[in-house]
């Protein structure tokens, strides 16, 4: 065990794996202040380059972009009241009016700290129960599959943004437009219209790169007449910058209430850091003695939104390395990055690759480290890239997208594709209809459709092997009944909204 | 109507002709064929989009558009048009001069009348992007066909 350990560390304290570490950093943080760019934006269009890198190389990188973005939505989240990323939202309740109150610093420090904490703990929670979760999901067969994949594609349509038939629509395009190409079972062609560039399917990083690259492209050139809000100097050296003993004190609590809280929300699929930022918020909020503090710049509320945040990027792996479920959108582009190393995330990983598993749960720590050394060091840098223009970030963006599938995919039919996946994109955000469902719904529908037949196969064509294995039962009717709570928390909202008192 | 009704309606009509594209195939396999799974969700899709395009018919109300609207969207359709070009144009006239000239473009359309910062762009951004790709990445992009 100890020479795994020391052979995983060896392999991750290598110049280059910490050059992509420290790479994947800088550019999360700096993707995740720009307000308009946002984490699954930036590890898709990273996806390609890291394809040439070694495994570990391009997933530290990849893995640096996810922490790095989840806590550098905060800097804009705090400094000009636009967060980075979604999640970034709770963090600018407390943490813009610290800035009015010539408090930045408090704020952007405490984001930092939080941040480490939470995401220590997180890589903490996932070396501890990914291999005992592993043990278990070894003796999950076809139908547990088709149910744990069913499960998570329903959790996370429902729970998408916007009304549950828009979640589970996207849920169901993204598993259809899984569906073209060859079979995956029988090597026979179904969907491909006549069109000898359908016979492989849809491409998935045009697809990624499409729907988030592309689509928010769009968006942004829609808006082109609002100014960009520029941030104001900030001196971080000044005394009122500085944390304080009276702040930690505060905060300390809101830490340790919501890590644990984060860690278990990233576990689960389809709920994701901007749930458990809010979450987390409104329970420091409830729990405080003076609530009417938070909104006002109270400097727990940052705490408690930012550990929240950040605390699932690590435990979001549980599901995807044992169970092969991507739990959010950034696992499931992150989970190609695996494939295209030949590497299969699922209990048997824990088996073959035992010596990756190690290096990844090594690399995991010490990107919180490098990000608690970078962020600290950066952070004078950092403020300063809420500056930067769209009508020159957004122009790069496109370029870098084109580029990034043709040289994936060296395929005009591919580059076109991404462009079509942008327009749905567009059309989706425009309308309301949430993009994660979509993504996971092409994620996982191989797994769900094996997983159907070679049930199908096990039974002989009986439906009722879904029924009689307890696990595969058990996650079929969890399926039913989130979708069945939340059809009926619509249905009656819908009628208090038209009849009722509002 | 509302615009996610047309989405929807939109969504129904590619789920019917894929549809009829799975019922023209054989489709093999034990039990469960080829064709099957994708059929059920085609199905399962174009169910949902008639719901979805069903209830936004019955809450159906005219929403004025907002000031604006059209110049965005112009915006939006111009950006795509755009880039069709720069794809298309990419094996042409290679690599560098179309992502320059498509940056500048672009860069116009996003509201940028900034004529220096334009073209220092216009030059860093495709050289870094040429260099690291061919120089680092050791992947070739497109060179101008039209030239050679």
């Amino acid at each position: 065990m100890i020479d795994l350990a020391l052979g995983a560390f060896a392999e991750v304290l290598t110049p280059a794996t910490l050059g992509l570490i420290t790479l994947g950093l800088v550019i999360g943080i700096v993707i995740g202040a720009i307000p308009g760019l946002n984490v699954p934006l930036a590890v898709a269009i990273a996806l390609p380059i890291t394809f040439k890198l070694s495994p570990i190389g391009g997933l530290a990188m990849l893995v640096g972009i996810y922490k790095g973005g989840t806590y550098g939505g905060s800097i804009s989240a705090v400094l000009i009241n636009v967060p980075g990323t979604p999640a970034a939202a709770a963090t600018a309740l407390d943490g813009a009016p610290l800035t009015r109150q010539g408090k930045a610093g408090k704020a952007l420090r405490m984001s930092l700290y939080a941040s480490i904490i939470a995401e220590f703990v997180s890589d903490i929670a996932l070396i501890l129960f990914a291999v005992p979760i592993a043990l278990i999901a070894l003796k999950i067969g076809p139908p547990e599959t088709f149910a744990v994949g069913l499960f998570a594609l329903a959790l996370i349509g429902v729970l998408s943004e916007g009304n549950m038939l828009k979640g589970l629509m996207a849920g169901a395009l993204g598993l259809f437009l899984s569906t073209f190409g060859v079979d995956p079972l029988t090597g026979d062609f179904r969907l491909t219209f006549g069109f000898h560039a359908l016979s492989g399917g849809w491409s998935f990083i045009a697809l990624v790169i499409g729907v988030f690259a592309v689509s928010e492209a769009l968006i942004q050139v829609e808006r082109r007449y609002v100014a960009p809000v520029a941030g104001g100097a900030v001196r971080l050296s000044e005394p009122q910058h500085r944390l304080t003993r009276e702040d930690w004190r505060r905060s300390l609590p809101a830490i340790a209430r919501s890590t644990p809280i984060g860690v278990l929300i990233g576990a689960i699929p389809g709920i994701g850091a901007a749930v458990s930022a809010y979450l987390n918020y409104g329970i420091s909020r409830a729990l405080s003695k003076e609530p009417e503090r938070f909104g006002q710049g109270a400097i727990e509320g940052v705490a408690a939104a930012e550990s929240g945040n950040n605390a699932v990027t690590a435990s979001t792996f549980v599901p995807l390395l044992t169970l092969g479920v991507p739990g959010d959108v950034i696992t499931a582009i992150m989970l190609g990055a695996f494939l295209v190393h030949g590497l299969v995330p699922g209990p048997a990983l824990f088996e073959k690759e035992t010596a990756f598993v190690a290096a990844f749960f090594a690399m995991m720590v010490v990107t919180t480290l490098a990000h608690l050394v970078i962020g600290r060091l950066g952070l004078p840098l950092f403020v300063q890239t809420t500056r930067i223009s769209n009508k020159l970030l957004f122009p790069a963006i496109m370029i870098l997208s084109v580029t990034g599938v043709y040289v994936t995919t060296n395929s005009s039919f591919d580059v076109f594709t991404m462009l079509g996946f942008g327009a749905l994109g567009y059309a989706m955000l425009k309308t309301g209809f949430p993009i994660a469902p979509l993504m996971i719904g092409f994620i996982l529908g191989p797994l769900i459709e094996v997983g159907l037949r070679q049930s199908m196969i096990m039974s002989r064509g009986s439906l009722e092997i879904f029924v009689t294995r307890p696990i595969a039962a058990a996650f079929l009717a969890l399926a039913a009944t989130v979708v069945g709570i939340v059809a009926w928390r619509e249905w009656r909202g819908a009628n208090v909204g038209i009849g009722g008192k509002a | 109507m509302p615009r996610d009704a047309w989405i929807a309606l939109a969504v129904a009509a590619a789920s019917a002709v894929s549809l009829w594209e799975l019922g023209r195939a054989p489709g093999t396999g034990t039990f469960v064929k080829t064709t099957t799974f994708p059929t059920a969700v085609c199905a399962l899709l174009l169910a949902l989009a008639l719901l979805h395009f069903a209830g936004a018919w019955w809450r159906r109300a005219r929403v004025p558009a907002a000031a604006g609207a059209a110049g965005a969207a112009a915006r939006a359709a111009g950006l795509f048009g755009l880039t069709v070009l720069y794809i298309v144009a990419l094996p042409w006239t290679g690599y560098y001069a179309t992502s320059a000239l498509y940056f500048g473009a672009a860069s116009l359309l996003f509201g940028n009348r900034r004529p220096a910062s334009i073209v220092a762009a216009m030059i860093a951004v495709p050289l870094a992007l040429l260099l690291f790709f061919e120089k680092y990445m050791v992947v070739l992009l497109p060179s101008a066909r039209l030239f050679e």
